[in-house]
């Protein structure tokens, strides 16, 4: 062993860690060379140093924290408890609002979703240039519902709506629908008068947008609303066009000859 | 003997973790003194170390969940936390470090004021008081990276792959460092013992050498 490596092993030397063969190495190394001897002399004297050092405090043993240390970190230890119960109770509430706005997003959804793969069954002939029509006989609900052809504000299919009266179901159920029947394309329509103001919507205000739906009346409903009736003399139904503004409330009519 | 006894540090931490008190009194207990031991060798100052102690048990209520069992032990997660701390506490202050400043007592030996302490008593306790005097001075000297090696793996006997951990460093980094470290002390020992300095002069000096 010579000078370096005995300084490399000088520590492990004074620890005692060293094994056998390379104790005895290091030993003899320092009897022959009188620097490491003495480098060997204040590595251990280093070694009881640091150890007096580790063990020095009270005499019944190590230096400890003060032990008001204690009872303050078990008072945050509590603070800190509480704190995270409450953060738990609060986390849990949001969770659950989460979840009851998601529902309710769901829910939304779902229900736009049904509606809209409703509608296009019942007008779905529409985009096809053709109209429906039925017996408009038993009142101008079910009259108004049955034919839509033209829409000059195609904002959203909408079922048709007759004056001052809310259709209960928009939609018109499949058994319910009318036979097909081929009407007059707008174009080749005359209108007999001009629109005419219906009951019931003088009270409303003026709408900012409308629809115009075209739609088959018999005459019997025409001569109920109080309405001149027009169209070919001895038919059962007339043709007219009802102007239902953006609020859904049907404000004007108008009849075909 | 309690159940929480036979518990280690990690059982001990997750039942913290809970919300149990008692595990959390169990643990201070076992690690309070190495951690208050680390934080007065590395600062000098037992106020330092008492509020490094508080902010590292601190750290460990808030954030208990940091601790990674695959990353080392919770001796370790303390140790490195406090040595946080520390080094904060030593750039806060401007890297002043107080030297010597030992307990009241310790100025004045209890041999002195003790009933029956023999001469040969007297004076191997002025030595010994003396020594650990040097070698404190010697350690606080030390820079902060040579010091924490010094500090865990000579004062505190942590072993060397959990010192590794608690710095945040390789084994081998230690191992050099720790190396590096001794032979300072021990150059440091030597010009000690050549020029004495008076017991009785207000040891104060900036860290680093």
């Amino acid at each position: 062993m010579n000078c370096i490596q005995f300084e490399q092993q000088v520590h492990d030397l004074a620890l005692e860690k060293l094994g056998e063969r390379a104790l005895d190495e290091a030993l003899a190394h320092a009897e022959l060379c009188a620097g490491c001897a003495h480098l060997l002399a204040d590595s251990r004297a280093l070694r009881s140093g640091l150890r007096a050092l580790a063990e020095e405090g009270a005499e019944d043993g190590p230096r400890q924290a003060p032990p008001r240390l204690e009872a303050i970190l078990l008072a945050a230890f509590r603070r800190e408890r509480r704190a995270q119960v409450i953060r738990v109770r609060r986390n849990r509430w949001v969770l659950i609002g989460m979840a009851a706005a998601a529902a309710l997003l769901v829910a939304v959804g779902v229900r736009d979703w049904r509606r809209a793969n409703r509608q296009p069954a019942a007008h779905g002939p529409l985009a096809a240039g053709s109209a429906q029509s039925g017996n408009a006989a038993g009142g101008a609900a079910n009259a108004a519902a049955k034919a839509p052809s033209s829409r000059p504000w195609p904002r959203r299919p909408a079922p048709a709506r007759t004056s001052g009266v809310q259709p209960k179901h928009r939609a018109v159920p499949e058994r319910q629908k009318p036979q097909r029947r081929s009407l007059p394309s707008a174009g080749k329509i005359e209108w007999a008068t001009d629109f005419m103001p219906l009951p019931g919507a003088d009270g409303a205000a003026s709408p900012e947008a409308g629809e115009l739906v075209r739609v088959e009346l018999s005459r019997s409903t025409v001569t109920e609303l109080g309405l001149p009736a027009a169209g070919e003399a001895g038919a059962e139904t007339i043709t007219a066009q009802v102007f239902i503004g953006d609020d859904g409330v049907a404000r004007a009519i108008r009849f075909a000859q | 003997m309690t159940l929480l006894d036979h518990l280690g540090d990690d059982d001990l931490l997750r039942r913290c973790g809970a919300g149990d008190e008692d595990a959390f009194t169990m643990l201070y207990r076992r690690r309070q003194g190495g951690i208050y031991r680390f934080a007065a060798q590395m600062s000098g100052s037992p106020a330092i170390a008492e509020e490094v102690t508080q902010e590292a048990f601190m750290t460990l209520i808030r954030e208990a969940g940091r601790y990674e069992p695959s990353k080392g032990s919770v001796g370790a997660f303390l140790y490195g936390i406090a040595r946080n701390h520390v080094l904060r506490c030593l750039e806060r202050d401007g890297r002043y470090v107080t030297l010597g400043e030992p307990d009241q007592d310790a100025e004045e030996p209890k041999g002195l004021n003790g009933a029956g302490a023999s001469n040969g008593d007297l004076f191997g306790d002025l030595a010994r008081r003396e020594t650990v005097e040097r070698v404190r001075q010697a350690v606080l000297a030390l820079p902060p990276k040579y010091r924490e090696v010094v500090a865990l793996c000579d004062l505190e006997e942590l072993e060397y792959a959990e010192a590794a951990r608690a710095l945040g460093c390789e084994l081998g980094t230690v191992r050099s460092r720790l190396h590096r470290a001794r032979a300072l002390l021990v150059a440091k020992l030597r010009a000690s013992r050549t020029v004495s300095m008076p017991s009785d002069t207000p040891a104060r000096r900036t860290g680093g050498w």
